[in-house]
């Protein structure tokens, strides 16, 4: 499995409508492709251009996923040292989804943020407790029904 | 399938982290540049956290912060705390220290 990213290809051609018939790869290596028919260069570039896109693609993610991380971080952290600063007590919760994963952030001068746990509502998972307490309790109803239907 | 866990303080050595997930991510037989791209974000979301971590701290705040960086092969937590925490094990022994 070779690495997309370095099959940054820069054609050399032949004719002017002729499909190259060799690539020169960011490696500093040169593959000679003049042993396929064109239309098989053709596809074979295509699918080269189509991957150098998709790496060019994902890594432009990553880096918008990087600066967006580190704005957060400054306007959180200056938030956290402003109001601290004023005397007063803060604790900021973020989390945050994107492209390459998932943030959590928890910053301030409280207890709570110094355990450094996110309740599951700052998290935005779903609190499943309330469901499994009714299910319980619907199922202990149910019971007492069927004792009683029974003693009848 | 590489899966890393970094765990970052303020006095983490930021490089050598990074170092030690270039050294998985080839044992992992990872790709040149898939690896380049991986170290580059986790350098610097690690880089970031650790700033933050280190200017809250020396102003008597806390920081408590995780990122997952996921992809096709590759799973890398990074977490970072203002303050060291240990495990129940590690609780246990620093007893058993004193």
């Amino acid at each position: 499995m070779s690495d997309p990213r370095d099959r940054n290809v820069i054609p050399v051609p032949t004719a002017p409508s002729d499909a190259p018939t060799s690539i020169a790869l960011a490696t500093g290596q040169t593959v000679n492709l003049s042993f396929l028919t064109e239309a098989q260069r053709t596809a074979l570039l295509a699918d080269f251009m189509r991957d150098t896109l998709d790496v060019a693609k994902k890594a432009n993610e990553l880096h918008v996923d990087v600066m967006m991380l580190r704005n957060t971080l400054e306007v959180l952290a200056n938030t956290t040292e402003k109001i601290a600063q004023d005397g007063n007590s803060v604790t900021i919760t973020r989390v945050h989804n994107d492209a390459s994963g998932r943030t959590e952030i928890i910053m301030g001068n409280t207890e709570t943020a110094g355990k450094g746990r996110l309740t599951r509502t700052q998290t935005g998972d779903t609190n499943w407790t309330p469901y499994y307490i009714f299910a319980a309790i619907a199922a202990v109803v149910l019971i007492a029904l069927a004792i009683a239907a029974r003693g009848h | 399938m590489l899966r890393v866990s970094i765990r970052a303080t303020p006095e983490t050595d930021v490089d050598a982290e990074t170092d030690n997930l270039r050294g998985a991510a080839k044992s992992a037989g990872l790709e040149p540049g898939l690896i380049d791209r991986i170290v580059d974000e986790a350098h610097a979301v690690v880089r970031d956290f650790v700033d933050r971590g280190r200017e809250l701290k020396a102003l008597g705040s806390h920081m408590k912060a995780e990122r997952s960086i996921r992809g096709d092969g590759y799973e890398i937590r990074v977490s970072f705390d203002t303050v060291r925490r240990s495990g129940v094990l590690g609780r246990v022994l620093a007893a058993f220290r004193r």
